[in-house]
C-alpha cells in the first residue's frame, strides 16, 4: 500500500498578463455582473 | 487563422488598435456598450479592430427555462419582483436611449453557451461581428431562442452562413474549447463583469461607458503608439 502523497509544480505556467484598468462602470455605464441588471449573473 | 474584424476600416495596418471585448449575449450592457462603443470608434475615426471574446454570466442556466427572465433574476438574485421589474425598466430605458428597443417580455431566458460557439464559428468564417450583432438583436429585442442549435442555426443562416455546416459544428461542440479558452483568459484578466474592453493588450475599459470615454482612451494609444514609432 503506498499513501504517499505527490505535489507538482506547474512546469508550463505562463505569467498573468497584465492590463491597466482604466474605466470602471458607474450608475450610467452599468456592467453585467455587478449585481444591478439584468444579466442574471 | 486571424479571424478579427475591423470597425473602421477594411484593412489592418500598422496603426490598427486592437480592441478585444468580452461579452455575453444575454447582458443588456453589452449591447449597450456595444453601440456606445461603435460610437466612441466612430468619433476616434481610425483603424480599430475588433475581436469579441466569450463570457457566460449565469452558465447553470438550463437552455429550456421555463420562466420569465423577471422570475428568474428575481430567484436568482433573491430580489422581490417589483424590484426586478424596476431594475429592467431602467436597463430598458438606457438600451432606448442608445436606439435599442429591448422587450423582456418577450426574452427567452436560457443557456449561452452554444451561442457563444457560433460566434467562435462565425470568428472562423471572418463573420463574427454580424453574428455578434444578430444573436444580441434575436436575443433583447426579437425574443428570439439563443439557447437551441435549429434557432441559431437560423439566425447564422441569415447573415449568410452555411446552415448545415453550423448545425454540424454545435452539435459536435467544436469550438466549445475557444468558449472556455476565452473565460479562462478573463479569469486571467481579473475580468468580474461584462462588457470588459482590453485597448491594445494593455488598457482596460470596464462597462457600457460613453462614446467619448471610448474615444479618449483609443486617442491615447495613438498618441503612445506613434510616440513608440518615432523613438
Amino acid at each position: 500500500m503506498s499513501d504517499a502523497t505527490t505535489t507538482s509544480t506547474p512546469t508550463d505556467a505562463t505569467p498573468s498578463p497584465k492590463i491597466q484598468l482604466l474605466e470602471q462602470p458607474g450608475d450610467e455605464a452599468g456592467s453585467c455582473g455587478c449585481g444591478s441588471c439584468g444579466c442574471g449573473a | 487563422m486571424t479571424d478579427t474584424t475591423s470597425v473602421n476600416e477594411a484593412t489592418t495596418t500598422a496603426d490598427t488598435i486592437k480592441v478585444d471585448i468580452w461579452s455575453d449575449v444575454q447582458c443588456p450592457w453589452c449591447y449597450i456598450g456595444k453601440r456606445k462603443f461603435e460610437a466612441g470608434a466612430a468619433l476616434y475615426g481610425g483603424p480599430v479592430e475588433v475581436e469579441y471574446h466569450s463570457y457566460e454570466l449565469s452558465p447553470d442556466t438550463p437552455v429550456e427555462y421555463a420562466g420569465t427572465p423577471t422570475q428568474y433574476l428575481s430567484e436568482k438574485k433573491g430580489m422581490p419582483i417589483a424590484d426586478v421589474e424596476q431594475m429592467l425598466e431602467r436597463v430598458t430605458g438606457i438600451a432606448e436611449s442608445v436606439g435599442l428597443h429591448y422587450d423582456y417580455a418577450a426574452i427567452h431566458q436560457t443557456n449561452t453557451v452554444i451561442s457563444h460557439e457560433l460566434l467562435h464559428y462565425a470568428k472562423a468564417k471572418g463573420r463574427q461581428l454580424d453574428m455578434k450583432e444578430r444573436l444580441l438583436k434575436a436575443y433583447f429585442v426579437e425574443g428570439g431562442h439563443v439557447g437551441r442549435i435549429d434557432d441559431l442555426a437560423d439566425l447564422a443562416a441569415e447573415i449568410g452562413l452555411d446552415r448545415p455546416d453550423v448545425v454540424r459544428a454545435l452539435t459536435e461542440h467544436a469550438y466549445l474549447a475557444d468558449v472556455k479558452a476565452d473565460v479562462a483568459q478573463a479569469v486571467e484578466y481579473g475580468i468580474q463583469g461584462v462588457p470588459f474592453f482590453v485597448i491594445d493588450g494593455k488598457y482596460g475599459v470596464s462597462g457600457a461607458q460613453d462614446p467619448d470615454t471610448f474615444a479618449q482612451v483609443l486617442n491615447q494609444v495613438r498618441t503612445e503608439k506613434s510616440e513608440e514609432n518615432i523613438a
